[in-house]
């Protein structure tokens, strides 16, 4: 080689021209750039794009400034009608920085080291989409003919193209992280008034009086809730919030009371029985759209304010007063949400619920101004409409997160992370093989370790997500999923909204090669063999403008909104058995769950050995591992902290800013640093979720802080069957854990 | 120059020196674009040979500096399993690494305070791309400040003014005023720290030495610019 390349330079040299003769480099094609044609209009470097927000489920309305071909600024759509003003959240005006996070996946990966484990590097290689798509696919059909198609685990939302996967597949293993925010709320209101979802939509600022039970939607400052909330209190409403530690929202109510965590219920019982006995309820709903409310009556007599005073600590004369208050003061109501007293934070939040139901219906809030509407979705044909398909006949109908053996959790189909880990690592009632999960990260899980066990199981798993989190670190293929603010498209509102509305998406572009998830699962369903089961997303998308009369155009000229604005015309009759609200529900008694709510003690009380509660918080700019790598939202929570009442810290000598170490009762410890707090009840303390981050590919959010879900429990199937009759759903009663504290 | 006494010294026309400059980016684009087949048998082929030989046309050395490279490629058992190391090193060192990418290859994350992709420096240079005529290729998927964009952009540049100097001189001369521009206020700003990185941090001799020859070249190229 040296003799050629010394010839070559010589004749090179020695001819004239030499290089000029146009070396071979410089003949082929340019790479990575292309030639513009002549006469291309010109790129417009400034523009206005609307917006739907995709980080949290509120969907609001946004106006992207590109200034320079890249998004600078973002506010909101000022033509906003969900939350009042047009106004957004700090997770809104942030978004522009995870879109433009150097961490980002990009491309798909191929994993190269075979040993999985919080400290092996993945040896990531990129791979082509055609690659990643055709080892998914081997993977999965190789799984299903040796082991059947419940052998595919898919830890996804419910949502079209999830379930278009599962079905196609022919799997019953589609989980979500339902029961571990508020597959209560869901099933009660199934039983009790819907027959279908719960209720979402909440007319908050017409409200007068605001009864809360641990819900902290503005402190989570989701804007349909901030707003409503805000907008009532200016109007003059009383909001009173019992809640064990000061949240952001009872920091802007009238009154916080701080009462025991997980006995709402008995103050709430108590509650119905002053109402119902100083006849304070609204009788003609009552007669006109609730059914059993004799039972209910009769039922909540033994639940006395002197009784439920004994088990919260919340004083008899204030749940009088307060009871009296409720009623009398319309519209009233006890807003929900997700993670709230009655979401399955305790083994009792079930009945809670169901509790807090009958209490809106007693005072007339459900389907009147200041209460609770169902939903007003637009009305469009359903993916399954639009792209009809045989799916293959599901024969297992067990589930390896064991929700099968709760029926009515199951109509919903949405899943237990607190019994999946249990269920892969038992391999009952089967072993699953392979998996996918999307969007959700392992540090969601209660107790996550033992989920990253059971991951490292499966003989083959996806990732599908923005960054390389922790549940991508275990992951044999990562796929990188688009950004909110890259696509184009609608986003038909869920929930939250009076009247129905859909918002144009505009989106600024792909950066690197990341798909949607609907191109993602149609690249796998083709690859597997099974192209049927395709469906055109944006065709979609069109179709269902379409069916409630408009389109694309409309959207673009008219605010980036289509809304079928109008005041809600009240339903009359709901979809239970008896066409009205149950207040004795006969969907529960039908299954042999309590048609009543009934007290029931926390699963977990303080003991010598563990003397205190734990109680957790979502930073308002958090939400779902989503932003925790964002450089400005870190800095403004370095770390999570142990907020703890100044008398329990002089017990362990430590002051702001000293470590405790706490310890859970399931044996797991974390050290963290104390914040000294008169805003919370000195029998509990409480740290900050969305920290503790392990992957190393997080520049930002690596190694910040502990992670919360440390502490709490996972559950095996046959703990949660012992509350099953009372605690229908399953719910996963995630903070039902005491904690005991040391000096670090 | 030190250099020119290592090797022959070549007597270079201003055309010569233009080819051997656009030879020089173009093969650094390619070693910094993503490695496939193409990569392996650039360093098989003729094209090798240029680049060295547009390293003398402008008295400067390269075959040395390349020479672990060289050996190394040489040294891989078979192409496949030399393009799956490069291809993992590509991606250690500017996708997806562990514990973290090593330099992400966007000069706005070397230029702009908030290290983020896509930012005002980015913005610049897609303008530059925009008034020379050209933009992203729709093969690339990438941002328009990736590394081997721009090092493909100077070497178009060079190229094309070269070709239009007699048929087109003032787009010629709009083409030098944009590869000035370019040079001195841009890729010389940021290039040198980003391979400098790479250099320091990779596993494979490829990309170290590389990434030196890259740094050196730019160096130099952006200082004969401004004069």
């Amino acid at each position: 080689m040296e003799l050629n390349r010394r010839d070559f330079l010589k004749s090179a040299a020695g001819a004239a021209g030499g290089l000029a003769l146009v070396p071979s480099i410089l003949d082929g094609d340019l790479k990575a750039l292309s030639k513009r044609p002549r006469g291309a209009e010109p790129i417009v470097w400034e523009k206005v794009l609307y917006q739907s927000c995709g980080v949290c489920d509120n969907t609001c309305g946004m106006l992207a400034y590109v200034t320079d071909g890249r998004i600078k600024w973002i506010e909101g759509n000022p033509a906003e009608t969900l939350g009042g003003d047009g106004k957004i959240c700090v997770k809104g005006v942030s978004a522009m920085r995870t879109l433009y996070d150097p961490d980002r996946l990009k491309w798909p990966l191929k994993r190269t080291n075979p040993r999985k484990g919080k400290d092996e590097d993945p040896g990531w290689v990129k791979i082509s989409w055609e690659e990643a798509f055709s080892t998914i696919a081997a993977k999965f059909n190789e799984a299903i003919t040796q082991h059947g198609p419940e052998s595919v685990l898919l830890i996804v939302r419910p949502k079209d193209q999830d379930t278009r996967l599962q079905k196609a597949i022919g799997t019953p293993n589609q989980t979500a992280h339902v029961d571990t925010c508020y597959i209560t709320h869901e099933v009660a209101w199934m039983a009790m008034v819907t027959g279908g979802g719960r209720s979402w939509t909440m007319d908050l600022e017409n409200a007068k009086y605001l009864l809360i039970f641990g819900w902290d939607q503005p402190g989570k400052s989701m804007q349909s809730s901030l707003r409503g909330f805000l907008t009532a209190k200016e109007r003059g409403a009383k909001a009173v919030v019992f809640d064990p530690r000061m949240s952001i929202t009872a920091s802007k109510a009238n009154e916080w009371i701080a009462i025991k965590p997980g006995t709402d219920l008995a103050v709430v019982l108590a509650m119905m029985n002053v109402i119902i006995s100083e006849g304070l309820y609204d009788k003609e709903y009552v007669d006109k759209y609730t059914y059993g409310f004799d039972k209910l009556a009769e039922h909540v007599k033994q639940y006395t304010p002197e009784w439920a005073a004994q088990i919260s600590e919340v004083p008899a004369d204030d749940i009088v007063r307060i009871a009296r208050e409720f009623a009398t003061t319309k519209p009233a109501i006890i807003p929900t949400h997700k993670r709230d007293a009655g979401g399955p934070l305790y083994a009792n939040s079930f009945s809670l619920s169901q509790a807090q139901i009958i209490m809106c219906a007693l005072v007339g809030a459900i389907e009147k101004p200041g209460g609770y509407y169902l939903d007003r979705k637009p009305k469009a044909r359903t993916m399954d409409e639009f792209a009809p398909v045989t799916y293959p006949e599901m024969k297992e109908k067990r589930r390896v997160d064991g929700q099968h053996l709760f029926p009515l959790a199951n109509k919903k189909r949405k899943g237990a992370f607190a019994h999946l880990a249990q269920g892969i690592l038992s391999g009952e009632p089967y072993k699953v093989k392979v998996g996918l999960a999307k969007g959700y990260n392992i540090l969601s899980f209660p107790n996550p370790d033992t989920m990253v066990e059971a991951i490292k199981t499966l003989d083959f798993f996806v990732a599908v997500d923005l960054y390389p989190n922790e549940m991508c670190q275990l992951a044999d293929i990562v796929l990188p999923d688009v950004h909110f603010l890259e696509k184009d498209g609608v986003e038909t509102r869920e929930y939250h909204a009076l009247w129905p509305q859909i918002m144009l998406r505009q989106g600024v572009g792909v950066l690197w090669e990341e798909k949607g998830w609907g191109s993602i699962v149609n690249g796998i369903v083709e690859a597997m063999g099974k192209p049927e089961f395709k469906v055109n997303w944006t065709g979609l998308d069109e179709a269902r403008l379409q069916d409630v009369g408009t389109s694309m155009e409309y959207l673009k000229s008219n605010n980036g909104i289509w809304e079928d604005k109008k005041t809600p015309v009240s339903k009359t009759e709901f979809s239970t058995p008896s066409k009205k609200i149950e207040l004795y529900s006969t969907v529960l008694e039908k299954e042999k769950h309590e048609p009543l709510p009934t007290w029931h003690d926390r699963l977990t009380e303080r003991s010598a050995d563990y003397p205190y509660y734990i109680l957790t918080h979502h930073p308002p700019w958090f939400r779902m591992g989503r932003n925790s790598n964002d450089p400005l939202l870190s800095e403004l929570l370095p770390e999570n902290f142990l907020h703890i009442h100044p008398d329990t810290a002089a017990k362990f000598g430590v002051g702001e800013g000293d470590f405790l170490i706490v310890e859970s009762s399931i044996g797991k410890s974390l050290k963290i640093r104390v914040h000294l707090t008169r805003g919370i009840r000195p029998d509990c303390v409480m740290t900050e979720h969305g920290f503790g981050y392990w992957s190393k590919e997080l520049h930002v959010a690596y190694g910040k802080g502990t992670c919360d879900g440390d502490l709490l429990p996972e559950r095996k199937i046959d703990d949660t069957k012992k509350t099953y009759a009372y605690n229908a759903p399953m719910g996963c009663a995630i903070l039902d854990v005491c904690v005991s504290l040391r000096k670090a | 120059m030190s250099e020119m006494a290592e090797g022959e010294c070549i007597e270079a026309s201003g055309e010569q020196t233009a080819v051997a400059r656009a030879v020089i980016y173009r093969f650094l684009s390619r070693c910094f674009s993503h490695p496939d087949v193409e990569l392996l048998t650039l360093f098989d082929s003729a094209s090798l040979e240029e680049f060295l030989l547009s390293w003398r046309y402008l008295g400067l050395e390269a075959s040395e500096s390349m020479s672990k490279a060289i050996a190394w490629l040489a040294s891989c058992l078979s192409r496949e399993h030399a393009l799956l190391e490069l291809q993992k090193e590509y991606t250690h060192l500017f996708i997806t690494g562990y514990p973290k990418v090593v330099a992400p290859p966007y000069s706005s994350i070397y230029l702009d305070k908030a290290r983020l992709v896509w930012g005002k420096s980015t913005a610049e240079v897609a303008k530059l791309y925009e008034a020379a005529g050209l933009g992203m290729s729709e093969n690339l998927h990438d941002i328009p400040d990736h590394i081997a964009a721009e090092l493909e952009f100077a070497s178009y540049l060079i190229v094309e003014r070269q070709r239009q100097l007699e048929s087109d001189p003032a787009n010629a001369r709009k083409l030098l005023s944009i590869e000035y521009r370019f040079l001195t206020e841009h890729l010389s700003k940021w290039a040198p720290a980003f391979f400098s990185r790479v250099a320091e941090c990779s596993r494979l001799p490829f990309y170290s030495d590389m990434a030196r020859l890259a740094q050196k070249f730019i160096g130099v190229d952006a200082s004969h610019a401004a004069v």
